[in-house]
């Protein structure tokens, strides 16, 4: 795991108020229950602020998992 | 309290309610409480259509009156809304595909199994599928069903209905709501047999298209059917 993965695993286990080894890449609200659209919101804002991003709208409708907000994360960087 | 906040699951569910009210969701562009007040559930659903003007001022005045989480449900084209939505601090959350078919395309003839008369079962399955925290009452599903184009289709299996929706007739066409298909027959060919079994209905009745919101779960289903992505809605949320 690299340190942005790592990162944005203790930001979603945050939010979620889940252990970050309950959470795998492809971990969406699909498969956790706590992961609604308010969590989402919440999620994606907290990446944002954290890395200091802006994502565009599009991309931000199309993470749906953890390993789709890192690679989105990774391309705007 | 927890159970009346409106989430992905629900959403679309209270989107196809809003717009089942459609006199006090007029083209998309007024701003819709399917409850009474304020307070009601949902809280905020706002839509836009073509017309953008002074959407921002409209969009200010309302938020100062709802409480929060509040929900915007938004063409994807109105790209400079988008862009003050999210300096509002609202954050995009889903995408529903507008979906379009042309009924001259179609050469079903079905009619079978087909119930077109209100039966409490299909209220039943409608509220099992969308509205499971919070069921459509029988008066309130009268009520719609009593409104001008309003209509209800279910499908039978033996004396079961497995499958059914709503429908609303403007002009010549139609738009689909609620679609519902029990547990335990889905996957099984009867949502498509229901929409085969529309479409039929349709050719005895000038009606020549038919439009609904997807989701990104079910638009795989309706594209098999033969409907098209006409446009995207987006649905955002402030906490």
């Amino acid at each position: 795991m690299d340190k942005i993965e790592g990162e944005i695993i203790a930001i979603v286990a945050g939010i979620l108020k889940v252990n970050q080894s309950d959470l795998q890449l492809e971990s969406s609200g699909d498969s956790i229950h706590q992961w609604d659209s308010l969590a989402h919101a919440s999620i994606i804002s907290a990446v944002e602020e954290y890395f200091d991003i802006k994502f565009d709208v599009m991309d931000i409708i199309q993470m749906r998992t953890i390993d789709d907000i890192i690679n989105t994360v990774k391309k705007v960087s | 309290m927890n159970h009346n906040v409106l989430n992905r699951d629900n959403l679309q569910s209270f989107y196809n309610r809003a717009l089942s009210l459609k006199e006090r969701f007029v083209n998309y562009q007024e701003i819709c409480f399917p409850g009474d007040n304020l307070h009601a559930w949902p809280q905020f659903i706002y839509g836009f259509s073509e017309d953008t003007f002074r959407v921002e001022e409209r969009l200010m005045q309302v938020l100062e009156k709802v409480e929060f989480p509040a929900y915007v449900i938004i063409d994807s084209e109105h790209k400079e809304v988008l862009d003050s939505l999210r300096s509002l601090g609202f954050m995009p959350v889903e995408i529903w595909p507008m979906m379009y078919l042309n009924i001259s395309d179609f050469n079903k003839d079905l009619q079978e199994n087909m119930l077109t008369d209100y039966d409490s079962q299909i209220l039943a399955l409608i509220n099992e599928t969308h509205f499971a925290k919070q069921p459509l009452e029988e008066e309130y599903f009268k009520y719609l069903l009593g409104l001008e184009g309003c209509m209800v289709f279910g499908m039978y299996d033996a004396d079961k209905v497995v499958a059914a929706c709503l429908t609303f007739k403007q002009d010549s066409n139609l738009g689909i709501y609620m679609m519902s298909t029990n547990n335990n027959y889905r996957g099984k060919g009867w949502g498509r047999k229901l929409l085969h079994n529309i479409i039929s209905d349709c050719k005895t009745k000038q009606i020549q298209s038919l439009t609904l919101q997807a989701n990104q779960l079910s638009v795989g289903f309706y594209k098999k059917i033969g409907f098209s992505i006409t446009g995207n809605y987006l649905i955002f949320v402030k906490k």
